[in-house]
Protein backbone atom coordinates (compact mmCIF):
# COMPACT_ATOMS: atom_id res chain seq x y z
CA UNK A 1 0.00 0.00 0.00
CA UNK A 2 1.10 3.56 -0.50
CA UNK A 3 -0.28 6.68 1.10
CA UNK A 4 -0.91 9.91 -0.76
CA UNK A 5 -2.90 13.09 -0.41
CA UNK A 6 -6.60 12.30 -0.29
CA UNK A 7 -7.72 14.84 -2.92
CA UNK A 8 -4.97 13.72 -5.24
CA UNK A 9 -5.96 10.09 -4.86
CA UNK A 10 -9.61 10.97 -5.49
CA UNK A 11 -8.66 12.73 -8.74
CA UNK A 12 -6.49 9.78 -9.65
CA UNK A 13 -9.35 7.35 -9.07
CA UNK A 14 -11.60 9.47 -11.30
CA UNK A 15 -9.09 9.30 -14.16
CA UNK A 16 -8.76 5.53 -13.81
CA UNK A 17 -12.55 5.24 -13.94
CA UNK A 18 -12.79 7.56 -16.93
CA UNK A 19 -10.26 5.42 -18.76
CA UNK A 20 -12.09 2.27 -17.76
CA UNK A 21 -9.02 0.99 -15.96
CA UNK A 22 -8.76 -1.01 -12.74
CA UNK A 23 -7.17 1.31 -10.16
CA UNK A 24 -4.58 -1.29 -9.17
CA UNK A 25 -3.36 -1.71 -12.79
CA UNK A 26 -3.51 2.01 -13.54
CA UNK A 27 -1.44 2.83 -10.44
CA UNK A 28 1.07 0.16 -11.40
CA UNK A 29 1.47 1.63 -14.88
CA UNK A 30 1.97 5.15 -13.57
CA UNK A 31 4.56 4.12 -11.00
CA UNK A 32 6.34 1.94 -13.56
CA UNK A 33 6.79 5.04 -15.73
CA UNK A 34 8.05 7.05 -12.74
CA UNK A 35 10.64 4.35 -12.08
CA UNK A 36 11.56 4.32 -15.78
CA UNK A 37 12.15 8.09 -15.60
CA UNK A 38 14.19 7.67 -12.43
CA UNK A 39 16.45 5.15 -14.19
CA UNK A 40 17.13 7.88 -16.76
CA UNK A 41 18.08 10.22 -13.92
CA UNK A 42 14.89 12.26 -14.22
CA UNK A 43 11.60 12.86 -12.48
CA UNK A 44 8.25 12.62 -14.23
CA UNK A 45 7.88 16.37 -13.74
CA UNK A 46 11.08 17.03 -15.70
CA UNK A 47 9.95 14.68 -18.48
CA UNK A 48 6.55 16.38 -18.72
CA UNK A 49 8.10 19.87 -18.63
CA UNK A 50 10.38 18.96 -21.51
CA UNK A 51 7.52 17.38 -23.43
CA UNK A 52 5.57 20.64 -23.17
CA UNK A 53 8.44 22.72 -24.56
CA UNK A 54 9.16 20.26 -27.38
CA UNK A 55 5.47 20.08 -28.34
CA UNK A 56 5.36 23.86 -28.48
CA UNK A 57 8.50 23.90 -30.64
CA UNK A 58 6.93 21.41 -33.01
CA UNK A 59 3.75 23.48 -33.25
CA UNK A 60 5.62 26.71 -33.88
CA UNK A 61 7.73 25.50 -36.81
CA UNK A 62 10.88 23.97 -35.37
CA UNK A 63 12.32 20.79 -36.86
CA UNK A 64 15.07 18.29 -36.19
CA UNK A 65 18.16 18.49 -38.35
CA UNK A 66 21.62 16.96 -38.27
CA UNK A 67 23.93 19.36 -36.46
CA UNK A 68 26.76 18.75 -38.91
CA UNK A 69 24.59 19.51 -41.93
CA UNK A 70 23.02 22.54 -40.27
CA UNK A 71 26.42 24.05 -39.37
CA UNK A 72 27.78 23.33 -42.85
CA UNK A 73 24.84 25.05 -44.55
CA UNK A 74 25.12 28.05 -42.23
CA UNK A 75 28.89 28.30 -42.65
CA UNK A 76 28.63 28.20 -46.41
CA UNK A 77 26.00 30.92 -46.62
CA UNK A 78 27.78 32.99 -43.96
CA UNK A 79 31.08 32.82 -45.83
CA UNK A 80 29.49 33.54 -49.19
CA UNK A 81 27.10 36.28 -50.13
CA UNK A 82 24.33 35.72 -47.59
CA UNK A 83 25.98 36.99 -44.39
CA UNK A 84 23.95 40.15 -43.94
CA UNK A 85 20.68 38.45 -44.77
CA UNK A 86 21.52 35.63 -42.38
CA UNK A 87 22.31 38.03 -39.54
CA UNK A 88 19.01 39.82 -40.06
CA UNK A 89 17.09 36.50 -40.22
CA UNK A 90 18.62 35.27 -36.95
CA UNK A 91 17.99 38.56 -35.22
CA UNK A 92 14.37 38.41 -36.35
CA UNK A 93 14.09 34.79 -35.20
CA UNK A 94 15.48 35.93 -31.82
CA UNK A 95 12.91 38.72 -31.50
CA UNK A 96 10.16 36.25 -32.36
CA UNK A 97 11.44 33.78 -29.78
CA UNK A 98 11.69 36.53 -27.16
CA UNK A 99 8.01 37.33 -27.71
CA UNK A 100 7.18 33.64 -27.48
CA UNK A 101 9.01 33.45 -24.12
CA UNK A 102 7.08 36.48 -22.91
CA UNK A 103 3.77 34.95 -23.94
CA UNK A 104 4.67 31.67 -22.22
CA UNK A 105 5.71 33.20 -18.91
CA UNK A 106 4.88 36.94 -18.83
CA UNK A 107 6.15 37.28 -15.24
CA UNK A 108 9.41 35.42 -15.85
CA UNK A 109 10.28 35.47 -19.57
CA UNK A 110 13.96 34.87 -18.84
CA UNK A 111 13.06 31.62 -17.05
CA UNK A 112 11.04 30.61 -20.11
CA UNK A 113 14.07 31.48 -22.25
CA UNK A 114 16.44 29.41 -20.11
CA UNK A 115 14.06 26.41 -20.06
CA UNK A 116 13.50 26.67 -23.80
CA UNK A 117 17.16 26.99 -24.74
CA UNK A 118 18.21 24.15 -22.43
CA UNK A 119 15.49 21.89 -23.80
CA UNK A 120 15.65 22.75 -27.49
CA UNK A 121 19.25 23.65 -28.20
CA UNK A 122 20.81 20.27 -27.67
CA UNK A 123 24.16 21.46 -28.92
CA UNK A 124 24.66 23.93 -26.05
CA UNK A 125 26.77 22.52 -23.22
CA UNK A 126 26.44 25.33 -20.72
CA UNK A 127 23.76 28.02 -20.64
CA UNK A 128 23.31 30.45 -17.80
CA UNK A 129 21.35 33.65 -17.23
CA UNK A 130 22.13 35.53 -14.02
CA UNK A 131 21.65 38.95 -12.44
CA UNK A 132 24.61 41.01 -11.28
CA UNK A 133 24.54 44.63 -10.07
CA UNK A 134 21.34 45.43 -11.90
CA UNK A 135 22.60 43.87 -15.12
CA UNK A 136 21.64 40.55 -16.71
CA UNK A 137 24.44 38.24 -17.81
CA UNK A 138 24.04 35.51 -20.42
CA UNK A 139 26.66 32.80 -20.82
CA UNK A 140 26.45 30.21 -23.57
CA UNK A 141 29.19 27.66 -24.24
CA UNK A 142 29.62 24.81 -26.68
CA UNK A 143 32.88 23.38 -27.96
CA UNK A 144 31.12 22.19 -31.13
CA UNK A 145 29.99 25.59 -32.45
CA UNK A 146 31.50 26.86 -35.67
CA UNK A 147 32.57 30.50 -35.80
CA UNK A 148 29.61 31.40 -38.01
CA UNK A 149 27.14 29.60 -35.73
CA UNK A 150 28.57 31.39 -32.69
CA UNK A 151 28.13 34.78 -34.37
CA UNK A 152 24.57 33.91 -35.43
CA UNK A 153 23.64 32.82 -31.92
CA UNK A 154 24.92 36.15 -30.61
CA UNK A 155 22.54 38.05 -32.90
CA UNK A 156 19.77 35.60 -32.00
CA UNK A 157 20.20 36.29 -28.27
CA UNK A 158 20.40 40.03 -28.92
CA UNK A 159 17.08 39.72 -30.76
CA UNK A 160 15.53 37.79 -27.86
CA UNK A 161 16.62 40.37 -25.29
CA UNK A 162 15.64 43.28 -27.51
CA UNK A 163 12.10 41.87 -27.67
CA UNK A 164 12.09 41.55 -23.89
CA UNK A 165 13.13 45.20 -23.42
CA UNK A 166 16.89 44.90 -22.84
CA UNK A 167 19.86 46.62 -24.48
CA UNK A 168 23.21 44.92 -24.82
CA UNK A 169 25.91 46.83 -22.90
CA UNK A 170 28.86 44.44 -23.23
CA UNK A 171 29.75 41.43 -25.32
CA UNK A 172 32.64 39.01 -25.24
CA UNK A 173 32.51 36.47 -28.02
CA UNK A 174 34.92 33.84 -29.27
CA UNK A 175 34.27 30.61 -31.17
CA UNK A 176 32.00 28.49 -28.97
CA UNK A 177 31.88 30.97 -26.07
CA UNK A 178 29.35 33.77 -25.75
CA UNK A 179 29.11 36.19 -22.83
CA UNK A 180 26.61 39.00 -23.18
CA UNK A 181 25.61 41.65 -20.64
CA UNK A 182 22.22 43.34 -20.89
CA UNK A 183 20.55 46.29 -19.17
CA UNK A 184 16.77 46.61 -18.89
CA UNK A 185 15.51 49.64 -20.80
CA UNK A 186 13.87 52.45 -18.84
CA UNK B 1 -1.15 22.08 -7.32
CA UNK B 2 -4.29 23.28 -5.61
CA UNK B 3 -5.68 19.79 -5.88
CA UNK B 4 -3.33 18.72 -3.08
CA UNK B 5 -4.39 21.21 -0.41
CA UNK B 6 -6.03 18.51 1.74
CA UNK B 7 -4.00 17.20 4.68
CA UNK B 8 -5.82 13.87 4.75
CA UNK B 9 -4.08 10.77 3.44
CA UNK B 10 -5.58 7.92 1.51
CA UNK B 11 -4.14 4.51 0.70
CA UNK B 12 -3.76 2.92 -2.71
CA UNK B 13 -3.02 -0.76 -3.16
CA UNK B 14 0.09 -1.52 -5.24
CA UNK B 15 2.45 -4.53 -5.41
CA UNK B 16 5.19 -4.51 -2.77
CA UNK B 17 8.02 -4.72 -5.32
CA UNK B 18 6.75 -1.55 -7.02
CA UNK B 19 6.54 0.20 -3.64
CA UNK B 20 10.14 -0.86 -2.93
CA UNK B 21 11.36 0.54 -6.26
CA UNK B 22 9.46 3.77 -5.74
CA UNK B 23 10.98 4.05 -2.28
CA UNK B 24 14.46 3.63 -3.75
CA UNK B 25 13.72 6.36 -6.30
CA UNK B 26 12.47 8.68 -3.51
CA UNK B 27 15.64 8.02 -1.51
CA UNK B 28 17.84 8.74 -4.52
CA UNK B 29 16.01 12.03 -5.03
CA UNK B 30 16.42 12.85 -1.30
CA UNK B 31 12.65 13.17 -0.93
CA UNK B 32 10.20 11.66 1.53
CA UNK B 33 8.25 8.70 0.17
CA UNK B 34 4.97 10.54 0.69
CA UNK B 35 6.11 13.67 -1.22
CA UNK B 36 7.61 11.64 -4.01
CA UNK B 37 4.47 9.53 -4.40
CA UNK B 38 2.31 12.65 -4.42
CA UNK B 39 4.42 14.19 -7.16
CA UNK B 40 4.14 11.02 -9.26
CA UNK B 41 0.36 11.10 -8.94
CA UNK B 42 0.29 14.85 -9.70
CA UNK B 43 2.25 14.25 -12.89
CA UNK B 44 -0.11 11.44 -13.85
CA UNK B 45 -2.99 13.92 -13.48
CA UNK B 46 -1.05 16.46 -15.55
CA UNK B 47 -0.45 13.87 -18.30
CA UNK B 48 -4.13 13.05 -18.25
CA UNK B 49 -4.97 16.75 -18.69
CA UNK B 50 -2.66 16.74 -21.73
CA UNK B 51 -4.64 13.79 -23.05
CA UNK B 52 -1.61 11.52 -23.26
CA UNK B 53 -0.76 8.35 -21.32
CA UNK B 54 2.44 8.59 -19.31
CA UNK B 55 3.90 5.64 -21.19
CA UNK B 56 3.51 7.50 -24.49
CA UNK B 57 5.18 10.56 -22.98
CA UNK B 58 8.09 8.45 -21.72
CA UNK B 59 8.37 6.68 -25.10
CA UNK B 60 8.55 10.04 -26.84
CA UNK B 61 11.19 11.26 -24.40
CA UNK B 62 13.34 8.19 -25.09
CA UNK B 63 12.89 8.67 -28.82
CA UNK B 64 14.05 12.27 -28.58
CA UNK B 65 17.05 11.09 -26.54
CA UNK B 66 17.96 8.75 -29.41
CA UNK B 67 17.78 11.68 -31.83
CA UNK B 68 19.86 13.88 -29.54
CA UNK B 69 22.53 11.20 -29.20
CA UNK B 70 22.50 10.64 -32.95
CA UNK B 71 23.71 14.22 -33.45
CA UNK B 72 20.48 15.97 -34.30
CA UNK B 73 19.47 19.38 -33.10
CA UNK B 74 16.32 21.48 -33.20
CA UNK B 75 16.14 24.47 -35.48
CA UNK B 76 13.80 26.74 -37.44
CA UNK B 77 12.16 25.01 -40.39
CA UNK B 78 11.57 28.14 -42.46
CA UNK B 79 15.15 29.25 -42.09
CA UNK B 80 16.48 25.87 -43.21
CA UNK B 81 14.09 25.88 -46.18
CA UNK B 82 15.30 29.30 -47.23
CA UNK B 83 18.99 28.52 -46.78
CA UNK B 84 18.69 25.33 -48.80
CA UNK B 85 16.87 27.20 -51.57
CA UNK B 86 19.78 29.69 -51.67
CA UNK B 87 22.48 27.03 -51.67
CA UNK B 88 20.86 24.32 -53.79
CA UNK B 89 21.31 25.82 -57.28
CA UNK B 90 25.10 26.12 -56.80
CA UNK B 91 25.79 23.14 -54.53
CA UNK B 92 23.20 20.52 -55.52
CA UNK B 93 25.62 17.62 -55.96
CA UNK B 94 27.60 18.36 -52.79
CA UNK B 95 24.42 18.74 -50.72
CA UNK B 96 23.06 15.41 -51.92
CA UNK B 97 26.36 13.73 -51.05
CA UNK B 98 26.32 15.22 -47.58
CA UNK B 99 22.69 14.23 -46.94
CA UNK B 100 23.37 10.71 -48.22
CA UNK B 101 26.44 10.41 -45.95
CA UNK B 102 24.35 11.61 -43.00
CA UNK B 103 21.81 8.88 -43.84
CA UNK B 104 24.49 6.20 -43.93
CA UNK B 105 25.82 7.41 -40.59
CA UNK B 106 22.37 7.52 -39.01
CA UNK B 107 21.44 4.05 -40.29
CA UNK B 108 24.68 2.64 -38.94
CA UNK B 109 24.11 4.37 -35.60
CA UNK B 110 20.63 2.83 -35.30
CA UNK B 111 21.97 -0.64 -36.09
CA UNK B 112 24.66 -0.32 -33.44
CA UNK B 113 22.29 1.12 -30.85
CA UNK B 114 19.43 -1.30 -31.48
CA UNK B 115 21.48 -4.40 -32.16
CA UNK B 116 19.34 -7.52 -32.67
CA UNK B 117 16.18 -5.45 -33.02
CA UNK B 118 14.15 -4.64 -36.12
CA UNK B 119 16.06 -1.52 -37.06
CA UNK B 120 13.92 -0.78 -40.10
CA UNK B 121 10.78 -0.62 -37.94
CA UNK B 122 12.56 1.54 -35.36
CA UNK B 123 13.71 3.87 -38.14
CA UNK B 124 10.15 4.14 -39.48
CA UNK B 125 8.88 4.99 -35.99
CA UNK B 126 11.58 7.64 -35.55
CA UNK B 127 10.68 9.13 -38.92
CA UNK B 128 7.01 9.26 -38.16
CA UNK B 129 7.31 10.60 -34.59
CA UNK B 130 10.21 13.01 -34.74
CA UNK B 131 10.77 14.11 -38.33
CA UNK B 132 8.16 16.76 -37.75
CA UNK B 133 8.03 18.04 -41.30
CA UNK B 134 6.91 14.60 -42.51
CA UNK B 135 3.16 14.24 -42.08
CA UNK B 136 2.75 10.61 -43.09
CA UNK B 137 5.18 7.71 -43.05
CA UNK B 138 4.27 4.25 -44.18
CA UNK B 139 6.45 1.17 -44.52
CA UNK B 140 4.86 -1.85 -46.13
CA UNK B 141 6.11 -5.31 -46.98
CA UNK B 142 5.15 -6.21 -50.50
CA UNK B 143 5.76 -9.19 -52.71
CA UNK B 144 9.03 -7.91 -54.11
CA UNK B 145 10.40 -6.25 -51.01
CA UNK B 146 9.50 -3.14 -49.06
CA UNK B 147 7.93 0.20 -49.92
CA UNK B 148 8.59 3.31 -47.85
CA UNK B 149 6.25 6.23 -48.49
CA UNK B 150 6.73 9.68 -46.94
CA UNK B 151 4.36 12.60 -47.39
CA UNK B 152 4.95 16.18 -46.29
CA UNK B 153 2.73 19.20 -46.77
CA UNK B 154 5.51 21.69 -46.06
CA UNK B 155 8.78 20.44 -47.57
CA UNK B 156 10.14 22.33 -50.55
CA UNK B 157 11.15 20.36 -53.66
CA UNK B 158 14.84 20.78 -52.81
CA UNK B 159 14.37 19.54 -49.27
CA UNK B 160 12.20 16.64 -50.46
CA UNK B 161 15.02 15.59 -52.79
CA UNK B 162 17.59 15.93 -50.01
CA UNK B 163 15.40 13.90 -47.68
CA UNK B 164 15.29 11.19 -50.33
CA UNK B 165 19.10 11.12 -50.46
CA UNK B 166 19.14 10.82 -46.67
CA UNK B 167 16.61 7.94 -46.75
CA UNK B 168 18.63 6.19 -49.45
CA UNK B 169 21.71 6.44 -47.23
CA UNK B 170 19.85 4.94 -44.27
CA UNK B 171 18.36 2.09 -46.31
CA UNK B 172 21.63 1.24 -48.06
CA UNK B 173 23.44 1.14 -44.72
CA UNK B 174 20.98 -1.51 -43.51
CA UNK B 175 21.77 -4.24 -46.04
CA UNK B 176 18.95 -3.28 -48.37
CA UNK B 177 19.15 -1.97 -51.90
CA UNK B 178 16.90 0.54 -53.59
CA UNK B 179 15.24 -0.84 -56.72
CA UNK B 180 12.96 2.07 -57.58
CA UNK B 181 12.52 5.62 -56.38
CA UNK B 182 9.99 8.36 -57.02
CA UNK B 183 10.07 11.89 -55.75
CA UNK B 184 7.89 14.91 -56.27
CA UNK B 185 7.55 17.92 -53.99
CA UNK B 186 6.44 16.65 -50.57
CA UNK B 187 6.29 12.98 -51.55
CA UNK B 188 8.86 10.19 -51.64
CA UNK B 189 8.29 6.56 -52.58
CA UNK B 190 11.19 4.15 -52.23
CA UNK B 191 11.06 0.47 -53.21
CA UNK B 192 13.85 -1.66 -51.83
CA UNK B 193 14.79 -5.29 -51.27
CA UNK B 194 17.20 -7.17 -49.05
CA UNK B 195 20.64 -7.11 -50.62
CA UNK B 196 21.42 -10.30 -52.52
CA UNK B 197 17.80 -11.47 -52.56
Amino acid sequence: MLAANELLVNEFVKIAERKGRVLYDFTNDVITQAIRADKMGLTLKEVLDERGIVEEAKRTGFILVFKRLWYEVLDKIYEDAGKEWLIEAWNEAGRWYGKLCHSRLPEKPLTALKDGIETLMWDIEDFEISDEDGLTLLRCISAGFSKAYTMLLVVFFKGVFDALGYDVVKEEVSKGIITLTFKKRG
Amino acid sequence: MSKTSSKEKKLIRVPSDIVAKLNEAANRAGRSFYDYTSEVLEQALRASELGRPLKEIMDFFELMSVQRNAGLTITFSELLNYLISMLYPKEEKALHERWYEAGVWYGTYLQVKFRNKRTLDIFTKLLSESWWEINEVNLSKEEEGFVLRCVSFTLSLERTKLLMSFLEGVINSMEYEIVKKDCIRGMIILNFTERGS
